[in-house]
């Protein structure tokens, strides 16, 4: 059913199809800080006894100016501030930068570094799948099984630890390779590390196929279809689960054709099958990087490059969807302008369209989670009246759906 | 005679012990790669700045840049540090400890540079100034000028105080010759690993 | 001399204590970092430090992040809702001096300490949980501990 907003803030709802207004008890705001955000946000529910009735995002919180700030800077420093645009998927960010500044670049990079950038963006979409579902069974007050998933990360984020030396935040790349060579030895203190983390994602996956607790909260709940997949552009896992498998875009990146990817993809689109989903992409990842491991090129690790500049337009899979890096690069590799499209601009967007018709509260917030929100990602944004010199909007959402649409 | 656990738990340490939340408890070991927060060297920095130079983390309006470079030497601001280790990535003597990281980047050879600076000995006038602000020493001076390749770090401080226009010229090194150094460099290596 | 019973409402004091984290509009790292020491390995509850993020209830407020403009106002009054005794501990790089944020360009009011008052900042971007937890396991209990002479001190300015 689809429902629109009439006048001020969501006092009143009209249905678009009657017309009539659909009556509301009462409004429910929540956040910028409340117990089940981890990040600023704030949604609005409009809500008639438990039922959500309308629910409004409002985004804004975050805004830090990183694109104005990168502007200028060379490469090696505004690759520490790409990383700096979301903690959790900051590999993505850093390796989309970088490949960017590489396309524009005389020369290949080395083939060893990038196997072994893929081998990291692997290792960081296990711990970010993880620590996703970890926030969905927190939000449905299934404290085991968040626990349980916070400890397994522990295990992914030693592994990543073992190679770059830090948890989160690794500065790992440099245009032309990685950073430090790896050994033998750590390859196989991470496969080790892995196969307990295979057993426990395994054992994970059918915990939440069969308890029926899980299943009472998440089976038919939140359900993306494929329409709003098109309307809203989601992207990454959330379009993979409505039957999307061709939104991964690591099926256009360098290293995945030569390992035999194929995308992951289930047909129910609710936050039983977005969570699913998760568990068989970290399987995959699990797959993938054993098999990095086993067709590792020898040779050296980092080339340095010449860039001679230009425009550059990047996309990589991130662990939330599609991410995408519009650049200007000047010659010698001073950032001229960047622009940044994050995936959680629209998988935050569609719960607009998808909370409304949630039998409770605990429901809608339970699928804001199992969208994987990543607020930090979002917010770059101002508009400034320039003859008043006011703030009119500061990252908020619609302005910079509108902003990427230019880009894309 | 009391079982020992029951005398360790009535002695004074044992019953701290059980009323005691802080137990001690073994912290996994810092990661080898580790980046900790810069310990700069005094006795062995030039004071060439290329560490603030590479610092991604510049100053504002109110707040100094992470690694600034003051008149007794770079000094870290810890709470404006994001550890990154580029300083120590960039530094020409060494100077730089990072935690762990610094291993790794000093057990790779340190690469031949890339540059070299030259004299021009018809033009050079032979004032000095070059000398005295040369951070690492690396120039002489009788009549003319003479830069020892080893111990200059490429500043690029002579190119600026000379008063003769192109005096000192800093010249990229021929690409060829680039690789015979790097040859023997890693020759050298093989023999002192072995030796 | 302080009373018996002042010590002992500081033992008990240091000894529960709720934390709320409030994120001003960092990157998250320092988030999941801090989410991090509530696993096995870290376990923050084994010292009686219980995450709570409902700030009216809470003891502690751990602010991450550089404050953002959005979040000034809203920090103020967060801060304005916590009850007495409280404590604030800024984590992160971010929350000491804006961290990489702060320079030219960008879009932050500055460090934590310019907006509320702090009591203890933890450097690092982001810190190791094992930094987190053992800053706050020192700082924390000593800050509620002494809370009860501070206190009488303060009145008796006051007076």
């Amino acid at each position: 059913m689809e429902r629109r907003r009439k006048g001020e803030g969501n006092v009143r709802v009209v249905d678009v199809e009657t017309g009539e207004e659909v009556p509301i008890s009462h409004k429910v705001p929540i956040g910028p800080n409340h117990p089940i955000l981890k990040e600023p946000l704030r949604i609005k529910l409009a809500v008639r006894g438990e039922e959500v009735v309308d629910c409004k995002v409002e985004m804004g919180y975050c805004h830090r100016g990183i694109e104005k700030i990168m502007e200028g800077m060379p490469w090696q420093k505004a690759a520490f501030l790409a990383e700096r645009v979301c903690g959790i998927c900051s590999h993505a960010h850093n390796m989309c930068f970088v490949g960017g500044v590489e396309r524009v670049a005389e020369g290949e990079p080395a083939p060893r570094g990038l196997f072994l950038r893929v081998l990291v963006q692997e290792l960081d979409r296990i711990q970010s799948h993880l620590i996703a579902n970890a926030a969905y069974f927190y939000s449905i007050e299934h404290e085991t099984m968040f626990v349980w998933n916070m400890n397994t990360r522990e295990r992914v984020l030693d592994c990543i630890e073992e190679i770059t030396g830090n948890r989160i935040l690794t500065g790992w790349n440099v245009v032309g390779g990685v950073r430090v060579d790896v050994t033998e030895e750590q390859l196989e203190r991470v496969l080790e590390t892995l196969e307990e983390v295979r057993e426990d994602v395994k054992t994970y996956r059918r915990i939440a196929q069969t308890d029926p607790l899980i299943k009472l909260r998440s089976r038919g709940v939140g359900v993306i279809t494929r329409e709003h997949v098109r309307r809203y552009r989601v992207v990454g896992p959330q379009a993979r689960a409505s039957g999307v498998p061709e939104s991964d875009m690591r099926l256009q990146e360098p290293v995945y054709p030569e390992l035999g990817f194929k995308p992951v993809s289930r047909r129910r689109g609710d936050n039983l099958a977005r969570i699913l989903l998760r568990y068989d992409e970290c399987l995959q990842s699990i797959d993938l990087i054993e098999r990095i491991v086993d067709e590792l090129p020898e040779g050296e690790h980092r080339r340095e490059l010449e860039i001679r500049g230009g425009h550059v337009d990047n996309r990589v899979e991130a662990p939330r969807g599609e991410l995408v890096y519009d650049m200007e690069i000047s010659p010698g590799g001073v950032v001229r302008r960047v622009t940044i499209r994050t995936p959680s601009v629209p998988n935050i967007r569609v719960l607009e369209a998808i909370a409304p018709g949630c039998p409770s509260i605990a429901d809608a917030v339970a699928t804001y989670a199992s969208l994987d929100p990543c607020v930090a990602c979002n917010e770059r944004f101002v508009v400034v009246d320039e003859r008043r010199g006011k703030v009119l909007y500061e990252g908020r959402a619609r302005e910079v759906i509108r902003a990427c649409s230019r880009t894309t | 005679m009391l079982p020992d656990y029951l005398s360790n738990i009535l002695t004074r340490k044992g019953g701290k012990r059980l009323l005691d939340a802080h137990s001690p408890r073994k912290i996994r070991d810092r990661p080898r790669r580790f980046r900790d927060f810069p310990i700069i060297d005094l006795d062995r920095c030039v004071n060439c700045g290329a560490c603030a130079d590479a610092c991604p983390v510049g100053e504002s309006d109110d707040q100094p840049p992470a690694l600034e470079i003051t008149d007794r030497g770079p000094v870290v601001h810890r709470e404006r540090c994001i550890r990154c280790g580029l300083c120590a990535e960039v530094c020409p003597v060494g100077a730089i400890e990072v935690g762990a990281l610094t291993r790794e980047v000093e057990e790779r050879i340190t690469p031949p540079k890339p540059a070299r600076v030259v004299v021009d000995e018809d033009l050079c006038v032979g004032c000095g100034r070059c000398r005295d602000v040369c951070p690492s020493d690396a120039i002489e001076v009788d009549d003319t000028a003479r830069v020892d390749p080893d111990r200059c770090v490429l500043c690029e401080r002579c190119i600026e105080a000379c008063p003769v226009a192109g005096a000192i010229k800093i010249i990229p090194m021929d690409v060829e010759e680039l690789s015979e150094r790097w040859a023997e460099r890693l020759k050298e290596a093989l023999r002192e690993a072995k030796g | 001399m302080r009373s018996l019973l002042e010590r002992l409402k500081g033992f008990v004091r240091s000894r529960s204590i709720h934390v709320t984290v409030v994120n001003t509009g960092g990157c998250n790292g320092c988030d999941i970092e801090i989410l991090a020491c509530y696993t096995y390995r870290y376990d923050l509850e084994q010292y009686g430090i219980y995450y709570h993020n409902n700030p009216r209830k809470s003891d502690v407020l751990i602010v991450t992040g550089p404050v953002t403009y959005q979040w000034r106002e809203k920090l103020k009054r967060l801060y304005r809702k916590v009850p007495e005794p409280k404590a604030v501990v800024a984590v992160g790089a971010c929350a000491c001096s804006g961290g990489i944020f702060n320079q030219n360009g960008g879009r932050v009011c500055g460090p934590v300490r310019e907006v509320i008052p702090v009591d203890a900042e933890v450097p690092g971007c982001p810190p190791r949980p094992e930094e987190i937890v053992s800053a706050i396991v020192e700082v924390v209990p000593r800050l509620f501990r002494s809370w009860e002479s501070r206190r009488g001190e303060a009145d008796g300015a006051e007076a």
